[in-house]
């Protein structure tokens, strides 16, 4: 690939450095393998930027699908798409409810700006993919059909994950504040 | 619309991706319940709160550098003097920014208007003024006679491997039995142009393929076997490898073509198409291998673009071009923009 090329390659990937580096945060929680991820991302972004359409993928997603991808291929994941064992199934989404333990409950219940080392935490314990949707969705405000292409699924799997995420998020939030004792409204 | 329906859209309702109707549905209920109005305000203060936790992350001051170089290594381009082109960041961004201002070791730039006469003159000497890049008899070949290249033994491990343990079932069933739908989706699974030629003239027919990879480097990995001798014939398609571009295997002129004979271990053949490599490896006589591999290579070469294999031309403008760039005819490369159609 010419110069010219990579040129256009840094004007189009380069200012998503930073999205793509809070990705990769959020998909391996550590420092260095976030740096190695991105590293690779955008090898492989600039390997295959000859077959990127612009008009048809916006950078930003077009890369992050990238990381997404190598993350799992690095891990030995990847021969298969992951199997997210606690998706919400929206037909029957009533049921969220009637088999509510008593330790669920909404997340609207929760002081949000009061516990952002708690958030922080909560976010570590989750599963890559749901710390995925919900940095795609908070952070880098993708419009659901852009997560959708990032994360290779459909639209209303966004939906699930997203709805999903919250509630575990707001769950882990709910047994930090009752181990310490703090007024957590709950549910009702 | 209910509370619990409405709390099935409180979501999208709240990021705005909710279609007309719904939205309205929505709308209405919030009409008649307040409490459903505060949950969809608490949506939105989580999102920020999650803005806010994850903002904090600021990007390594030397990562941009890093992947510019990795880039740069990619690409394979080299100064006069044998180094990197210089390594000054010009990236936008905090992180760029930064980096601009440090001290960065100074390299030259290849000016290349100065080679412009030099380019064209060798473009003439070599004949490479139009799309075929070579007229008559083979390129440049490096033969191994040891095959003590990584990549050499590394191909016959995995094609021994998989086809002693799965054999027949070597195959990802998300792939299609379709060469062009497989060659399609591998390329796009791991951002390599993968090839998966039809080999049906040629008595090989296709069992499977999978993201085998070699050893620890990725790939793709198809898997053929002949209907009449039952002889294995193994496609890999993995990132390029830096030692195909040098003379640093084996004896050879440094060709980019890469022949290890078989005698009692699988004949291995590997180019370099851009930044990928191919290595095809079965226990066949190493002509036979060599005319498969120049059928290939042939059809990826000649116009118009062959989808099946997902290959494609050099234009002129490009040939020259690389000449122009690197000083050297660098013919035998797939196109990257004819690739676009694809």
């Amino acid at each position: 690939m010419d110069q010219d090329a990579r040129g256009q390659f840094e004007e189009v990937a380069v200012p998503h450095l930073d999205a793509v580096y809070r990705a990769a945060r959020a998909l391996t929680a550590d420092t260095a393998a976030a740096e190695d991820l991105v590293q690779e991302t955008f090898v492989r972004a600039f390997r295959g930027f000859d077959r990127f359409e612009l008009r048809d993928y916006g950078a930003r997603p077009w890369l992050l699908r990238i990381l997404r991808h190598t993350f799992y291929t690095l891990k030995g994941k990847q021969k298969r798409e992951p199997t997210l064992l606690d998706d919400v199934d929206f037909d029957h989404f009533e049921d969220e409810f009637h088999d509510a333990d008593p330790e669920s409950g909404s997340i609207e219940s929760i002081n949000w700006e009061q516990y952002d080392d708690e958030l922080k935490a909560a976010l570590d314990e989750l599963q890559s993919e749901y710390r995925m949707v919900l940095l795609l969705w908070a952070v880098e405000g993708l419009s659901y059909k852009e997560i959708a292409k990032v994360c290779d699924c459909a639209l209303g799997t966004v939906m699930s994950r997203l709805y999903r995420a919250r509630q575990l998020v707001g769950r882990k939030l709910r047994s930090y504040g009752r181990a310490r004792g703090w007024n957590t409204k709950r549910f009702e | 619309m209910d509370c619990t329906r409405f709390r099935k859209y409180l979501g999208a309702f709240a990021d705005g991706e909710l279609d007309v109707q719904h939205n309205l549905d929505a709308l209405e209920h919030l009409r008649m319940c307040p409490e459903c109005t505060g949950r969809a305000d608490e949506v939105l203060a989580l999102k920020a709160a999650l803005k806010r936790a994850w903002s904090e992350a600021d990007t390594p001051l030397d990562l941009a550098r890093r992947v510019q170089s990795a880039i740069v290594s990619e690409e394979g381009l080299e100064t006069a003097d044998g180094g990197p082109l210089a390594a000054e960041p010009t990236w936008p961004g905090k992180a760029g920014a930064q980096a601009r201002t440090e001290d960065a070791p100074s390299r030259p730039k290849i000016g290349w208007w100065g080679l412009v006469p030099v380019g064209i003159a060798a473009a003439v000497v070599l004949g490479v003024w139009g799309s075929q890049p070579w007229s008559g008899g083979e390129p440049p070949v490096t033969t191994i006679s040891t095959g003590s290249a990584s990549i050499v033994s590394g191909a016959r491990d995995q094609h021994l491997a998989c086809l002693t343990r799965q054999g027949v079932n070597h195959h990802d069933e998300s792939l299609s039995r379709d060469l062009p739908v497989i060659a399609e989706r591998l390329s796009d699974r791991l951002w390599l142009a993968v090839i998966v030629p039809d080999f049906s003239d040629d008595g090989f027919e296709l069992i499977g393929a999978d993201q085998c990879g070699i050893g620890d480097r990725e790939g793709a990995h198809v898997l053929y076997r002949s209907s009449s001798s039952g002889v294995w014939l193994s496609v890999f398609t993995v990132a390029l490898v830096p030692e195909l571009l040098h003379n640093a295997i084996g004896e050879g002129n440094g060709g980019d073509l890469v022949v290890a004979p078989g005698d009692d271990r699988p004949t291995v053949v590997a180019w370099r198409s851009g930044p990928q490599t191919h290595i095809v490896c079965a226990s066949i006589p190493t002509s036979d291998l060599r005319h498969m591999v120049r059928t290939i290579r042939t059809a990826a070469l000649s116009p118009p673009t062959t989808p099946s294999t997902g290959l494609a031309t050099m234009s002129w403008k490009e040939s020259i071009f690389s000449v122009i760039m690197c000083g050297v005819a660098r013919p035998f490369g797939p196109s990257y923009q004819a690739r676009k159609t694809l």
